[in-house]
């Protein structure tokens, strides 16, 4: 055998280094990088970060490039910077759902990044350098806001995260976790909330959560979550986190607390996602108001905003000039491949190879770049430059060429089917911590925007608790959607939807709750205002988890998509390809839930999955004959509803079959 | 019968006395003397009739010991000759150059400089390095013009009518930088503003500067948006043509980079002809200078 062709025959064994190709948040943990690839824009992104610390203001950066030049890649490169300087932090903001939800979606990126993760490992928090360890305060990794708060503590405010989590064991280790912890832990948090003038409810609930008292509630609190009164009794506090104005609150109890000495690297990204249509400005108008709010409150924020350079004009035009120049104090601009960094960043994808290094070490024949040329690379570089996701998809794909015996696979046209049910079942077998109205709101605009009912006008309401609006066919369609978990909260939105049939704001209203969520039969006033509403023609849909997680994956692909970036196999579609996919091939739960919503849908049996939950949650299992007769449905009919529902309750056995309780159904901690 | 009274015959030893005294004396006038000069400067001693010294200015000249100068005929009579040790013409125009060296002269100062026989002629020495361009006729002031081995600066020209330039543009708001641009691009002829002309080193040039102006943080890598250059260079490209095959060039010696627009279905056709097309199905929609 050749020489050359003993090369080629090793090839067959050796793993494609090309096959990842693309970053799709910053807490991915497979990362390759080239540092010195736009390493002019990194610069950028540190010289602002330090600049926030040594003039102890915040800043508004804008970062963009093309699609695929490495947007995401250099959030990541960021966030791996934070695990090196002690005075960072980073928090990572997709886009949010709804203009009025903004500082909801960010309490809970900040409670997702600072809260649950450290910076030093991207493993499971029970898991450190593989192996399993207590769990506890003061165990495992620190999180972001545990080293905060040791700094603050200690008063060491340099020490690396090594040293701070040895002594946030130290403080744990003093008390045993729980009550203890959490009263030894009541004079400092006290300290530091007068000192940084933070919210005492923030600040109380925090010290539950770290100090592993009440920590599920505190995690749904701090989710914002909106409780029961009964939980909110337990952590000492009167009101949740869903509101707006107090989501802002514990946001700027966050950024306060992390101090002047912080620089937090706030990283809001496909921002082109905001928009429903090219017309749609109002989310992107939301997004400068509360970002220069933040800005302003704030002296300790890198504020970066990630988008495409063609977005730019669209911003400037969305936004009020002074509100731009804010946000765009400075620029940060990916750098597309020439040739000279194509074969750099070849070069170095292949040393990620250690077979391949080794092999080409002992034949000193083989240039770096083997299996490939110089010149075929830079053929690959049109002028004016490449981006990096082109070029790794082309050598991915050149590589498998190059193994022997390789066949060349006709170009397919995209599944998008098949792509939507992967992400379907990822997101139906993902647990769900929080039941986000917003995930509704957004996801039912989206699928109206591509599933356009003939005579139907769909737009944003503009009364409160009135999500979306369904005007045509000479009468407007309210739909209200609620997710809290408090009855007297949900009593009290339903007495405003009543107000608003009143008042004639709506002639039908469409209640959408999810169906994981109960309303108890002790809830006597709710019950009553939703048998009023029923009278007045309000048709309450309780959603499954697939619809809910269909809307998920909705607005997913939608964001992708409006970033360029929705590849289906090695084609990119474009929002309107998207758009007529979910025209043409509607998927079945979401096609069900907008047909519900305008009035095309079968009757659902609406309260079904609470008597179901309100019978099993005290039995957790039942026979099936004895429930069907106790909430008076035919078995035939409650079997069906419970074989299509399987995220409420499940069927075990042939007669006498018995029905047993999801437990997902009741817990989302 | 009373004879004439002659010169007495030359012997070999005052031949060869006087054959080494006349380029002695002709080394002290740099600038060449007529026979006639030549016969005065003789000591007595060696004085000599008119056609016995032409005998022996003849013999140094066979032995190109000396150099003659005609000047040309006059309206009368032809001028004498002029003898010197070096050619009149190289001595003279390094006598214009050297004076020139101290400062610009009108010519009627420089001829001050010369002696009579050159006066007369100066035009003669003077023609050959206009010509060349080693010497430079300024524009005049008043009613003279000068003589300069430099360039004329249009600063000593132009100095109020800049300034009030200046003046004017600061007080309309323009910086000093703008005024020089429009400065450079009123100055261009058409046939100067098609690129044929210019250099691709120009070229790079001219579009930093632009870019720079349109937004600083360009020098350091920000984009520009292609219709905001085309329409600052309009002067200089002024088809779309021009201003693409510019651009196009600079990115093919990768001084620059060009972003694509990522939804070009959505420009309409007047946005994409102030465009580039990438010609991959989208257009280029800024540009920057490369850092990396």
């Amino acid at each position: 055998m050749s020489r050359q062709a003993q090369s080629i025959a090793f090839l067959s064994d050796v793993p494609n280094p090309f096959l990842q190709d693309r970053v799709d948040s910053p807490w991915q943990e497979i990362f390759y990088d080239d540092e010195q690839i736009n390493r002019t824009a990194f610069e950028r992104c540190l010289r602002d970060t330090k600049a926030v610390q040594q003039v102890k203001a915040s800043w508004g950066l804008i970062l963009h490039g093309e699609p695929g030049s490495g947007k995401t890649h250099l959030l990541h490169r960021l966030r791996l910077f934070t695990r090196r300087d002690p005075r960072t932090w980073f928090i990572y903001v997709p886009p949010f759902p709804s203009p009025n939800r903004f500082w909801r979606h960010l309490l809970e990126r900040f409670f997702y990044d600072v809260c649950q993760r450290s910076k030093m490992s991207d493993e499971g928090i029970s898991e450190v350098g593989g192996k399993r360890i207590e769990e506890g305060p003061g165990q495992g990794p620190l999180t972001q806001i545990e080293e905060a708060l040791t700094r603050h503590l200690v008063a060491r405010p340099l020490d690396s995260t090594q040293e701070l989590r040895r002594h946030w064991a130290d403080i744990c280790a003093q008390s045993p976790p729980g009550k203890e912890l959490f009263e030894r832990l009541r004079k400092t948090f006290g300290g530091l909330t007068v000192q940084f003038r933070l919210d005492p409810d923030v600040m109380k609930v925090l010290r539950h959560y770290l100090t592993w008292h009440q920590r599920s509630i505190a995690y749904a609190y701090l989710l914002g979550r909106d409780l029961p009164e009964d939980d909110l009794g337990l952590l000492g506090v009167t009101q949740s986190l869903d509101d707006e104005n107090r989501a802002r609150a514990a946001v700027l109890t966050f950024c306060h607390l992390a101090g002047p000495a912080f620089t937090i690297i706030l990283a809001f990204d496909q921002l082109e996602g905001l928009q429903l249509s090219i017309e749609d400005l109002d989310a992107l108008r939301a997004y400068s108001l509360h970002a220069t709010d933040l800005i302003g409150s704030c002296n300790n924020l890198l504020l970066l905003s990630a988008v495409q350079t063609y977005f730019l004009s669209t911003l400037q035009k969305a936004i009020q000039k002074p509100f731009y120049q804010r946000l765009a104090q400075s620029e940060s601009v990916l750098t597309l491949l020439s040739r000279e960094t194509t074969k750099r960043l070849v070069h170095f994808r292949l040393d990620t190879i250690e077979s391949l290094v080794s092999y080409k070490k002992g034949n000193p024949a083989l240039s770096s770049l083997w299996p490939f040329s110089d010149k075929e690379i830079e053929a690959n570089v049109p002028d004016g430059g490449l981006p990096a996701r082109e070029l790794i998809r082309w050598a991915r794909d050149r590589f498998e060429e190059l193994r022997p015996g390789a066949e060349v696979l006709p170009l397919m046209p995209p599944d998008i089917g098949r792509y939507w049910e992967e992400r379907l079942k990822e997101a139906i077998e993902q647990p769900e911590t929080r039941i986000d109205e917003g995930v509704y709101e957004d996801g039912l605009l989206k699928g109206f925007q591509a599933k356009a009912f003939k005579d139907y006008r769909v737009e944003r309401g503009k009364e409160r608790d009135l999500h979306l609006l369904l005007d045509g066919k000479g009468e407007k369609v309210g739909i209200s959607i609620s997710s809290t978990e408090n009855m007297r909260t949900l009593a009290a939105h339903l007495r405003r939807l009543q107000g608003l049939v009143e008042k004639k704001k709506v002639t039908r209203l469409v209640f959408i709750r999810d169906s994981r969520l109960p309303i108890t039969t002790t809830a006597k006033a709710t019950h009553q205002r939703l048998k009023q509403l029923t009278e007045l023609g309000m048709k309450t849909v309780r959603p499954q988890a697939e619809a809910y997680a269909a809307l998920k994956v909705l607005r997913d692909m939608w964001n992708k998509a409006a970033e360029n970036a929705l590849f289906v196999g090695d084609i990119a579609l474009s929002t309107q390809a998207l758009k007529r996919w979910l025209a043409e091939e509607t998927p079945r739960p979401l096609q069900e839930l907008v047909e519900t919503c305008v009035g095309l849908g079968g009757d659902v049996l609406q309260d079904l999955p609470d008597k179901l939950i309100e019978i099993l949650t005290e039995h957790w299992i039942a026979p099936l004959d004895e429930v069907a007769r106790q909430i008076e449905v035919p078995e035939k009919e409650l079997t069906q509803w419970i074989v299509e529902s399987p995220d409420i309750a499940g069927i075990i056995g042939r007669p006498p079959a018995l029905i047993f309780l999801n437990p997902e159904a009741v817990d989302r901690s | 019968m009373q004879q004439k009274k002659l010169d007495p015959p030359l012997n070999s030893h005052t031949l060869q006395e006087l054959e080494d005294l006349i380029p002695k004396i002709l080394s002290r006038n740099i600038m060449g003397l007529p026979a006639k000069k030549i016969g005065d400067s003789l000591p007595p001693a060696y004085k000599r009739a008119k056609k016995q010294l032409s005998a022996v200015l003849d013999d140094l000249l066979a032995g190109a010991r000396i150099h003659s100068w005609q000047p040309p005929p006059g309206k009368s009579k032809a001028p004498p000759p002029v003898y010197s040790i070096e050619p009149l013409f190289r001595v003279a125009s390094d006598h214009i150059v050297q004076m020139l060296k101290l400062k610009a002269m009108s010519p009627s100062e420089l001829k001050r400089h010369f002696p009579a026989h050159i006066k007369t002629n100066f035009m003669l020495f003077l023609e050959p390095l206009l010509r060349d361009r080693t010497v430079k006729w300024h524009p005049p002031v008043g009613k003279t013009r000068k003589l300069s081995l430099d360039d004329p600066d249009p600063a000593d020209f132009l100095g109020s009518e800049i300034k009030k330039v200046f003046d004017k543009g600061r007080r309309l708001g323009f910086a000093d930088a703008v005024i020089v641009n429009a400065l450079h691009r009123h100055s261009l002829t058409p046939a100067e503003r098609t690129t044929s002309s210019l250099s691709l080193p120009e070229i790079e040039n001219i579009v930093f500067k632009a870019m720079a102006l349109i937004k600083p943080s360009a020098s350091q890598g920000a984009l520009v948006y292609i219709p905001d250059l085309r329409n600052a260079l309009r002067t200089i490209f002024p088809d779309k043509e021009s201003f693409d095959r510019a651009i196009m060039e600079l990115a093919r010696l990768e001084k620059v980079q060009l972003q694509s627009h990522s939804l070009p279905d959505s420009l309409s056709e007047d946005q994409k002809a102030t465009l580039i097309d990438n010609r991959r199905g989208s257009y280029f929609m800024a540009v920057g200078i490369r850092m990396e």
